[in-house]
């Protein structure tokens, strides 16, 4: 290349062109290194940052196939030396453990499902329609993110144990078929469309209904993806109201059938947390799956707003 | 203060791309330097580079004889006013401007003093306190002007620090702009996509174009003595008209010939006639360039004493513009259109026909195929 | 807009199946809660006795309650500070670009997805005396779980792990939205990276710092599973935080009353604290 001869010319006339080429060549290889280990110091930071905070899933794992005699010794076994899955059948003998995942994905689809629907359509009255006592109701319905669920669940309890609701699918679902915070994000989304949106498509002779199945409920896939995944998994994760309504193995949802397993006697830690790790997988996939739509869904329309 | 070259420097984004190349630039101390061109023509990033928020793939950027491709831009001792001002939200004005003294560890009394002169050059003493987030466009701009002018640094980098306001902010900052060149007497990189703020400002103009630089020189050879078809299209407003013409000799003196229509219009380029015979584009196609404001009606070009043995050319108007001082009338011409600057008292109306004559001193001539100027004037 | 004085029935149709959701389940319980708080019950949990404020005097009177404030106390500071700067390391770990970024930011969020009982076991067994990995890692022979003094520790750091998740998405956001050529201003301006971050990045972060703040309190204020795996509210009532106490008040000892009680100050205490913080972000956090 001819570079270097246009590279002779001697800026401060003091340097010749090899002389040249050997510094920028140190300095490049300096600069390079210094980048390079950025990166890599900015990596092995992560990994190091990563393993502490996924211990626990890490350490579960590894229990889960370990066979349960090798638990017990005095050395460090993170590992297990002979991998088993019979943790993981023994598991399922010992518990309906199936039938509390089917309960789970039930109560907490139902749950979704419901949320997505009275979400949207008491955001779309919030921020489509004008009516009398507008700004009081949403008010209201904010106020509710205040009051902490242990400030209601005692008379919940006493209403439906009253109502003999006690141990059935409804008394699980029921209450937790909205929620303020998704009407919240989805008046959040909605906002940020124009009235004339909505003015246009009644022009059109497009009804209420039909307007936010057709058209907002489309335009806020990712309100909704985001609101799905959140949902599914608080409610996959839910523990007092359960603990509290459920009493036969046929309702009990995986949270707490799975401390069923916690008994006092310590042979069974492997089979255990083996039961824990299967019940973590759904909800962890469904995160992973849908964590994009759900970052995306819960910050952008946030940030707008 | 700062001499700074840049020595065929390159930003190479991937193996097919480069953001710049072969850049090659002195910069003097106390220049006015403007790189201008149009958006994705490297001017922004050869700013970066210079101020090392970019890593130079290749080449060399010397400053006062140290060798700094490598440099952090922490210690290449520049400020740099930013397109969107990067004003600190959390921070007050006073805090803005004061940051880099700061981090410097100034003392604080400095600090207030140097605060207190920024402040009152710009006029902006009454927003001190206020947070940048209750400033209107024009006042962040001042602040972010501030802030960089509170030090005294190699080269004051600016973005194009005026592209976000309204005209007529705009041509008040130019001014203010310029006073502040001549108070700082300091160096001054600039970039902008304005042909008009580049000409105004600037002591030296880099034209560029795809990463490469066009052109470098004054404002007024840049206008004058265009170096290509690109260069005389982007500087000049309305720009240059372009019209193909086909090289021809007649009665032993060199015509320009081109046909519209069947009518046959002719330009004679007279003082030009050995240059294009000695670089033998007799017979061949060319572009002519000539700008709005080199077009004479009869009268004019009588009084101006313009050659007026070519017959002028007749044109049809297709628009009529009124600006008060001058009226600017558009024909049409191989597919076209082209203005003309005329006096106010000009009453052409649209439709109607009008003789126009270029005057052959300051017309220009391009190589069809490479857009060279056949009559640039090398510089000595 | 028709007639004028008609009321429209549609808007209030859309809202109908939430508000008798809120209706049924939150606004009657919450006043029920607030009755039955003035009263002496039965075990079907029915209002028999009138007795006014005596609930809550004995419960401020009574030395368990006091513990179960101050425990509460102790734990939302160590669940908010422990997990919003897991969050924050992490956020700030995976601001910039660099190979592995996606798997490394699914895997800060990944407790997010975990339920308190089931972290609540995973723990039970890292901390166990004498199979736990932590005992074995730090060699040493302490029954974490059994000992009132870090019984506490535990069961809060479990929870501040469990919120790290959530926060470090909130903080990725933060982070987001800092406008990323101030950097650059702050570099050519000769700031080293420490400095950007104290000047910039942190106050840069406060406005989110401040909701996630908010949320994380409220959410430790709650925490109930992992402390009912856990400890039970043990040992020696060191981890009696207040819902804890509701529960067993509730549900063991059948004194609906006193847990409806303490339900109303857990309700005052939360809402206090989030006047509080609104207050102070009106002051604090102003751009």
């Amino acid at each position: 290349m001819n570079q270097i001869d246009s590279m002779a010319i001697p800026v401060e006339g003091r340097m010749t062109t090899e002389e040249l080429f050997e510094l920028k060549n140190k300095m490049n290889t300096k600069a390079l290194a210094k980048r390079r280990s950025k990166t890599v110091l900015r990596v092995v930071a992560n990994i190091v940052f990563a393993v502490v905070i996924l211990l626990p899933l890490l350490y579960a794992i590894s229990i889960a196939f370990m066979p349960s005699n090798e638990l017990f010794t005095t050395e460090l076994n993170i590992v297990p030396k002979h991998p088993t899955v019979q943790n993981f059948i023994d598991a399922l003998r010992t518990v309906p453990l199936l039938r509390f995942i089917v309960n789970s994905f039930i109560m907490a689809g139902f749950i979704t499902v419901g949320q997505i629907i009275s979400c949207s359509l008491a955001a779309f009255s919030f921020s489509f329609l004008e009516f009398k006592g507008k700004g009081i109701l949403f008010a209201i319905v904010m106020a509710t993110m205040m009051v902490p669920g242990e400030a209601t669940i005692i008379s919940n309890y006493l209403t439906v144990a009253n109502l003999g609701m006690l141990d059935t699918y409804p008394v699980l679902i029921i209450p937790y078929l909205t929620s303020a915070m998704g009407i919240f994000l989805f008046r959040q989304f909605y906002m940020t469309f124009p009235k004339s949106l909505y003015e246009s498509a009644k022009l059109d002779g497009c009804t209420n209904l039909k307007f936010i199945v057709k058209i907002l409920m489309p335009l806020t896939k990712s309100a909704i993806g985001a609101m799905a995944v959140y949902t599914f998994i608080n409610a996959w994760n839910m523990y007092m109201w359960p603990l509290l309504v459920t009493g036969s193995n046929n309702m009990r949802t995986v949270q707490i059938g799975i401390s069923m397993l916690d008994s006092i006697d310590s042979q069974s830690i492997t089979l255990m947390i083996a039961g824990v790790v299967m019940i973590i997988i759904p909800s962890i996939s469904i995160f992973i799956v849908g964590q994009k739509q759900l970052i995306r869904g819960m910050f952008s329309g946030a940030v707008k707003g | 203060m700062a001499e700074m070259a840049l020595r065929n420097v390159c930003k190479q984004f991937d193996s097919a791309h480069y953001g710049v190349k072969n850049f090659n630039l002195d910069i003097h101390d106390k220049e006015f330097v403007i790189f201008v061109g149009p958006s994705g023509c490297g001017k922004s990033t050869t700013l970066r580079l210079i101020a090392g928020l970019e890593e130079i793939t290749d080449g060399e950027l010397w400053i006062d004889g140290k060798l700094c491709n490598y440099l952090e831009p922490r210690e290449r001792d520049m400020s740099m006013v930013f397109q969107n001002y990067a004003l600190y939200p959390n921070m007050t004005v006073y805090e803005n401007i004061a940051y880099s003294l700061k981090i410097r560890k100034v003392p604080k009394k400095e600090i207030d003093k140097r605060v207190k002169e920024v402040a009152k050059i710009l006029e902006i003493e009454p927003l001190l306190k206020r947070k940048p987030v209750a400033l209107s466009g024009g006042q962040k701009q001042r602040v972010a002007i501030g802030a960089a002018i509170i030090r005294k640094p190699k080269a004051f980098l600016m973005d194009e620090p005026l592209s976000n306001l309204d005209a007529k902010l705009r041509a008040q900052m130019r001014v203010e702009l310029k006073k502040i060149h001549n108070q700082l007497d300091t160096t001054i990189i600039y970039v902008t996509h304005d042909q008009t703020e580049a000409m105004t400002l600037g002591t030296k103009i880099v034209v560029m174009k795809d990463g490469e630089i066009q052109q470098v020189d004054t404002p007024q050879n840049i206008y004058s003595n265009p170096i290509n078809k690109f260069v005389a299209g982007f500087v000049g407003s309305p720009s240059m008209n372009f019209i193909a013409c086909d090289v021809e000799e007649e009665a032993g003196k060199v015509v320009l010939i081109f046909a519209i229509n069947n009518a046959i219009k002719k330009i004679y380029p007279n003082n030009h006639d050995a240059q294009l015979i000695r670089e033998k584009y007799m017979g061949k196609r060319v572009i002519l360039g000539i700008r709005p404001e080199d077009v004479y009606e009869y009268e004019e070009a009588k009084k101006r004493k313009i050659d007026l043995n070519s017959v002028g050319i007749e044109e049809e108007i297709v628009t009529r513009e009124m600006l008060g001082a001058e009226v600017m009338l558009y024909f049409e011409e191989q597919n076209r259109t082209h203005a003309v600057k005329l006096g106010p008292e000009n009453k052409t109306r649209i439709g109607e026909k009008i003789q126009l004559f270029f005057d052959t001193d300051q017309i220009h001539i391009f190589d069809i195929e490479t857009g060279r100027n056949i009559l640039y004037r090398e510089r000595n | 807009m028709k007639s004028g004085k008609k009321i429209e029935f549609a808007p209030y149709c859309y809202l109908v199946p939430s508000m008798l959701i809120f209706a049924v389940f939150l606004f009657y319980p919450f006043f029920k809660t607030i009755y039955l708080s003035l009263f002496m019950t039965n075990k079907m949990g029915q209002a028999k006795l009138f007795v006014g404020l005596q609930n809550y005097i004995d419960l401020l009177n009574s030395k368990s309650f006091q513990n179960s404030l101050k425990v509460t106390v102790v734990f939302v500071l160590i669940v908010v500070v422990g997990g919003m700067l897991l969050g924050l390391v992490a956020a700030v770990l995976c601001n910039k670009a660099f190979p592995g970024i996606r798997v490394f930011s699914t895997a800060y969020a990944l407790p997010m997805a975990i339920a308190s009982s089931s972290a609540a076991m995973i723990f039970q067994i890292m901390l166990h005396p004498t199979v736990g990995i932590v005992n074995k890692l730090l060699g040493l022979d302490i029954n974490w779980l059994n000992d009132p003094r870090t019984a506490l520790y535990c069961v809060a750091i479990l929870t501040a792990w469990l919120n790290s998740g959530i926060n470090f998405l909130y903080f990725s956001a933060g982070l987001g939205n800092i406008d990323e050529t101030i950097y650059e201003r702050a570099s050519v301006d000769g700031a080293s990276g420490v400095q950007q971050f104290f000047h910039l990045t942190l106050p840069g972060l406060s406005p989110i710092m401040f909701y996630t703040v908010v949320v994380n309190i409220i959410q430790a204020f709650q925490s109930f599973g992992q402390i009912k795996i856990l400890t039970e509210g043990g040992p020696n009532e060191s981890t009696n935080v207040i819902v804890y106490s509701i529960y067993r008040d509730a549900f063991f000892n059948y004194r609906f009353g006193s847990a409806s009680a303490q339900s109303v100050i857990l309700f005052i205490i939360i809402m206090l604290v989030t006047l509080v913080m609104f207050r102070m972000e009106r002051k604090g956090v102003n751009y």
